[in-house]
């Protein structure tokens, strides 16, 4: 692309004509990020014994965008290692963002857990599930699941190329 | 910190100042903001060319079994664990899940390298 205007900025030492646009601090040909929002969803546990059974809850943030935005941290069926252990330990999800479980359960049960963060075109969804699957009850203790976000106004459900 | 800089203060914040911090800069020369080329978009297991000839940074995002609902991160073992997206100097790669398929994945191509 060889627009006549636009705005290029190098890093201290790189001329800016002949720097590639990888090594550019800024170019005005492609796209940055841009922050809508940052903040911290949560929700308050309840103690309980589940057996085969899933529950779900969710905390949300309502951006009303009308499209889908990208977001931070990017977190799927992430575990909590302390349950289900009655735990009253706050569940900061941001501190476990990589641990997934893996599939059977570490010891061949599967009593979990675990946190995920999706986005819609209206909304930032926190989804905490726990679930009990093979028949033996599992207790699950009261304490706070959090997750600190990043909402940026970039639209990612929508090609484009700036090459 | 160079002797010319072109630098841009979040609001309430005084550029001029040394005392203020570089995290609350929207922007400053001296560093590189993330450039996004492109965005890709996959519908089933496969590659496209970058065009870059280097690896480059990506972020993504897939449609959850839900439509109109993306989470992002790689699908977990109970997920199935074999969905994934990567790059090389040449491609971007999108591996669907074998036991949860995805309908739709959307990745961010950077401009910005991974490997230098």
């Amino acid at each position: 692309m060889a627009d006549i205007f636009g705005i290029k900025i190098s890093k201290p030492g790189d001329d800016v004509f002949t720097t590639p646009n990888k090594n550019l601090a800024f170019s005005g040909q492609f796209d940055t990020f841009k922050i809508l929002h940052t903040g911290t969803l949560s929700y308050s546990l309840p103690d309980e014994t589940l057996t085969s059974t899933t529950k779900t809850y969710t905390a949300t943030y309502t951006h009303n965008l009308g499209y889908i935005p990208f977001f931070l941290p990017q977190v799927l069926q992430v575990l909590n290692l302390d349950e289900p252990n009655n735990s009253s330990t706050t569940f900061q999800v941001n501190d476990a963002a990589q641990f997934a479980i893996p599939r059977g359960g570490y010891d061949g049960s599967l009593a979990a857990e675990l946190a995920s963060i999706y986005v819609t075109s209206t909304t930032l969804v926190f989804e905490i599930v726990r679930e009990e699957t093979v028949g033996v009850a599992a207790n699950f203790g009261p304490h706070t699941a959090t997750v600190d976000y990043t909402l940026f106004y970039n639209r990612i459900d929508e090609t484009f190329d700036l090459t | 910190m160079s002797e010319y800089v072109l630098a841009i203060s979040r609001p309430g914040y005084d550029a001029t100042d040394p005392a203020t911090e570089r995290k609350d800069f929207v922007f400053h020369s001296d560093n590189i903001t993330f450039k996004i080329a492109k965005v890709l978009h996959f519908t089933s297991t496969s590659s496209q060319a970058h065009g870059l000839g280097y690896p480059p940074s990506f972020l993504f995002v897939r449609e959850r079994t839900t439509p109109g609902q993306y989470d992002g991160g790689n699908d977990g073992y109970e997920l199935g664990g074999s969905s994934t997206v990567y790059v090389d100097s040449t491609n971007v790669y999108y591996n669907d899940s074998v036991f949860n398929p995805r309908s739709s994945c959307y990745v961010f191509v950077l401009l910005d390298p991974l490997n230098e």
